[in-house]
Parts: structure tokens; C-alpha cells; sequence
């Protein structure tokens, strides 16, 4: 009985003292965020001093070049700072300082570079992105060039500052930088900003950002319709085909690109109806094309397509609502070959962007079943000679 | 003499048939520049789309021009008139126009602050010790950054 409770109250001892220590070192020693609380005031003389001990102290050298920098000696400052960096070139705290003492002093390119580090070595988004944010405001050219370096924090940089609606011609630089064993801007990155800038009329650009995502074996055959041989696999990005995402069971249809022998191409859209209510377009693709006329043309296939009306595409004017309907296809249902199809487009000057869709005739208008089975290759828009 | 007038006539002959063959050196569609001194990745306006172009394309009146990032070229009009085009920068090729008149556009006019804008750090925020803080006044393309400190 006697040996048990001495081992609990050893226990409660041990745990006091556990406790101690833990609160000792997150509330005592170190602050909030997890830096060493403020030492205590010392001379500059007294801390030389304790260098001299211990010349590798770098939190001491740091609080040298504080006490030089307070006393407006900022070539001393920076020396004892060179000498922090030298001596711990990737520690957060050398890194914090010499950004600030560099920004102090308005080099802002040179402050620019050491929070870049700290961003990419320690996160610190919250406190580093709002500098990053007003220097790219300023029209920095520091921020761009770091940018193009394809550092780690630029990708959660450019989504932060799209979410937060920063303009998509600002951003749009950072989107430059070129992709390097996996990295470069990334889809998420390009979306949202091209989707800022559609949002803000500036449907010329937002496409010119997306064709500078892409990459180089692409550019050889743009088109007005994108992929329109549906030889490569959606991106569901930009101006690239957008499958509609929604589940089968909740949409009624799925998109594939699938292997055909017809066409031009190894392959061809399908898009199987399952017989359920239509409420979006099975497909889509955004453009931009320019003011004028144009013809629309394909090839179709159709395998038992059940419905009221059928199925056609339709391109809409998307930057501007009041325009509508640009054109649409004849309607697909019943069953027949391969066969080609075109129509007539019209874009008036008001509108700068476009949509093309395969949808459910009348979907809008009211309830619309579909069953069956459509194949669509070589979709193409043409401009006049 | 008559060998005379003969050689004459036969040098205007001559003349007369070189002439069309110098001729024939320009392009008989209807193209009027070409793209020369290319770099990176350059798109043209086709019958179905913009497509990369190439070196000494030929271009009609009306085509489109566009260069993407790290990328250039110069579109030479037959006339001489060359029209350089930087990174992010269209062109339409156009007939007709005086040479000085016919200027590349930038794709991207970034919206730069006029005025500079000071950047308060607060750098107690980034000074691990305290201390220091102030403003940093960034803007001005080309100018002096000055520095207010608090």
C-alpha cells in the first residue's frame, strides 16, 4: 500500500515537473510564435562582450545590429547582420531581420529575395504575402522577377491574391514562369485567373494567359474551337473543353473522349444519355473569338438518341448577356452514320467571349429526358475567306 | 547598222524578259509582309484559329500576330516597313497605312499604381526582437524609394 502511493506521488511529481517545463518553454521562454522572448536589455559593449564567448551566438548578433541599427549605424548594423547570415543562413530569425533591416532601408528588390526565402523555406504566409501583395501593387519589378524563379510560395500566392480579387493583369505575370519538372503555374492557378479576368471584360487577355499556359507542342493548332479533334484529354480548364463534372446519376450523361477510327484524330467525343432529366450541357468550351462570320462544322454520329427535341450545340455570347444565341446546330436524334454538320455564326463587336455547348434542346425551357448515344469529331470554326 | 539596231533589240528584248522574272519574286497571292527574326512561341491568325507560326510565313492583310511570353519577332512588310513585336504584344497586318502607323499592342497593360504606396511592415512584425519599424514607400517606377521611418 505504502509502495503504491509513493509511486503515485512520484507520478504526480514527475508530472508536475513534466508540466513545469512544458509551460516553462511555450509560455515562459518562448512566445507565440515560438520565438525566444525579448532578452534582457544589455548594452551593446555588454553584449560584444558575451560574444566574445561565444562569437557563434547568433541571436546575439542579431541584437547587436538592433542596438547599431536604433543608434542609426546601419553600416554596423548590416555587418553584424552579414555576419548572422553567414553563420546561420537559413534560420528564420536571421532571415526575418535582415529582411527588415533591408527593407528599413529601402532595398526593397534585396528584402524581397530574404522573405522569399522565408516563405519558401518556412510558410509565413499571412505575414509575408501582404508585403508581397502591396509590392506587386507598386508595380515592383522585385516581386515578378522572384516570381519567374518558380519559387514554392508563388502558386499559393496567386490563388491568394485571386481569391482576394486582386486584378488578373496583375497577377498574370507571376503566371509566366516557366515549368520545370513539375512545376510552373498550375491549373488551379490559371483558372482562376483567367475566370478574374472574364469576370472583368477582359476576355482578350484572360484567353492570352491561357495560351501562354499551354504548352508548346499545343500552340501548333489553337484553333477558335480548341481541341476540336478531342485528341488530347480535357483540362476542364479556361478555354480548354469543360465535361460537365456532375455525377451521372444527378447530370443524365457522361463525356468521354474516346478512340474512334472516324475524323482526323485517334479519337472523338462520345456522350452517352442514360435517360434521366437533363439540367446542364453534357459539354462546353469558352472562346474568344474575334468579331465576324463564321461557319461552325463537324462530324455527328447518333445511336438511338431519345428525346422530345433532341440534342444540338449552341454557341452563346458569354461576356455579355443581353446578346444570346449566336448560332446553333441542327438537332441529333434518332440514329444515323457519321455525317457531317455545320452552321452559320454571327459575333457581333459587344461580344469579346463565347460559349459553345452540347446541350438538350429546350433544357431550359422545360423538363428534358435524353437516352442514347452521340459521337462528335473534327469541330472546327471557320472564318471566311 | 542593221547589226546595230539588232543588238539594240535584242537587249530590249532581253530587258522585257528579265522583267517578269523580277516580278516573280514577289509573291503572287495576295500576302503583302513575313515574319522574320523569330523567337519563342508565335501565333497567327488562321482560317480556323490561331496556329504557331514559322519563320518566313508569309501573311495576308488582316492576319493576327501574337507573341507569348519570352517570345518576339519582326513582321517585314515587302514595302521594307518592319514592325517588331515584343513578348505579349498584337498585331494585325493591315494595307495601306503609313509605316510609323503601324505599332505592335501590348496584350497586358498592367495597372500600376500612379502613386507610391507606402508598405507598412510594421517590421516589429518581421524584427524578432522588437524595435526597428517603419515604412517603406515602394512605386514609382525608375525613381528613389524613399524611406519614412516612424
Amino acid at each position: 500500500m505504502d509502495r503504491t502511493v509513493a509511486w503515485r506521488a512520484a507520478i504526480v511529481a514527475g508530472s508536475l515537473v513534466l508540466l513545469w517545463r512544458i509551460l516553462s518553454i511555450n509560455a515562459v521562454q518562448y512566445d507565440q510564435n515560438g520565438r525566444p522572448h525579448s532578452p534582457p536589455a544589455a548594452t551593446r559593449a555588454e553584449i560584444a562582450a558575451r560574444l566574445e564567448d561565444n562569437p557563434a551566438d547568433v541571436r546575439r548578433v542579431i541584437e547587436l545590429a538592433r542596438i547599431d541599427l536604433a543608434s542609426s549605424d546601419v553600416a554596423r548594423a548590416r555587418a553584424a547582420l552579414d555576419r548572422a547570415v553567414a553563420l546561420a543562413p537559413i534560420d528564420r530569425t536571421v532571415l526575418e531581420a535582415q529582411a527588415a533591416l533591408l527593407l528599413d532601408q529601402g532595398r526593397i528588390g534585396e528584402a524581397a529575395a530574404a522573405l522569399s526565402r522565408i516563405a519558401s523555406l518556412y510558410g509565413e504566409h499571412d505575414r509575408i504575402f501582404p508585403v508581397f501583395a502591396r509590392m506587386l501593387a507598386a508595380g515592383d519589378p522585385a516581386i515578378v522577377t522572384l516570381a519567374l524563379q518558380d519559387p514554392r510560395w508563388v502558386g499559393p500566392f496567386v490563388l491568394d491574391q485571386c481569391a482576394k480579387g486582386t486584378s488578373g493583369l496583375v497577377l498574370a505575370p507571376l503566371l509566366r514562369r516557366a515549368a520545370k519538372e513539375g512545376g510552373g503555374p498550375k491549373a488551379a492557378e490559371v483558372e482562376c485567373v483567367t475566370q478574374q479576368l472574364r469576370q472583368a471584360g477582359k476576355w482578350p487577355e484572360a484567353y492570352h494567359v491561357w495560351l501562354d499556359s499551354l504548352a508548346r507542342e499545343r500552340l501548333s493548332d489553337v484553333g477558335f474551337v480548341f481541341n476540336g479533334s478531342f485528341e488530347y484529354p480535357p483540362t476542364g480548364v479556361s478555354f480548354d473543353w469543360r465535361p460537365d463534372r456532375a455525377a451521372e446519376r444527378e447530370s443524365g450523361h457522361v463525356a468521354e473522349f474516346v478512340p474512334s477510327r472516324e475524323g482526323s484524330g485517334q479519337r472523338a467525343l462520345r456522350v452517352a444519355y442514360n435517360g434521366k432529366r437533363q439540367l446542364a450541357p453534357a459539354v462546353s468550351q469558352l472562346l474568344a473569338v474575334p468579331p465576324g462570320h463564321y461557319r461552325l462544322t463537324g462530324r455527328a454520329r447518333v445511336d438511338r438518341v431519345s428525346g422530345p427535341r433532341g440534342i444540338r450545340w449552341v454557341l452563346r455570347c458569354a461576356s455579355d448577356d443581353q446578346v444570346g444565341v449566336l448560332g446553333a446546330s441542327e438537332r441529333f436524334v434518332g440514329s444515323s452514320e457519321w455525317a457531317p454538320f455545320s452552321f452559320d455564326v454571327d459575333i457581333p463587336p459587344r461580344c469579346a467571349g463565347q460559349v459553345l455547348q452540347l446541350e438538350a434542346v429546350g433544357m431550359a425551357e422545360g423538363t428534358t429526358f435524353i437516352s442514347g448515344n452521340v459521337w462528335f469529331d473534327d469541330v472546327a470554326l471557320l472564318a471566311p475567306h | 547598222m542593221q547589226y546595230r539596231k539588232a543588238g539594240w533589240t535584242m537587249v530590249l528584248a532581253g530587258a522585257l524578259a528579265l522583267g517578269p522574272a523580277v516580278h516573280a519574286q514577289q509573291p503572287r497571292d495576295d500576302t503583302i509582309a513575313r515574319l522574320v527574326d523569330m523567337q519563342g512561341n508565335v501565333l497567327v491568325s488562321r482560317e480556323s484559329g490561331l496556329s504557331s507560326a514559322n519563320e518566313q510565313l508569309r501573311l495576308r492583310p488582316g492576319t493576327r500576330v501574337i507573341t507569348t511570353s519570352h517570345s518576339e519577332v519582326v513582321v517585314e512588310y515587302d514595302d521594307g516597313c518592319r514592325v517588331r513585336l515584343k513578348e505579349n504584344q498584337r498585331f494585325e497586318v493591315e494595307r495601306g497605312k503609313p509605316c510609323a502607323a503601324l505599332l505592335a499592342l501590348d496584350i497586358f497593360a498592367a495597372p500600376v499604381a500612379n502613386t507610391a504606396i507606402p508598405i507598412v511592415l510594421g517590421i516589429a512584425a518581421l524584427w524578432p526582437y522588437g524595435g526597428g519599424g517603419g515604412t517603406v514607400v515602394v512605386g514609382g517606377q525608375g525613381g528613389e524609394i524613399p524611406i519614412s521611418p516612424n
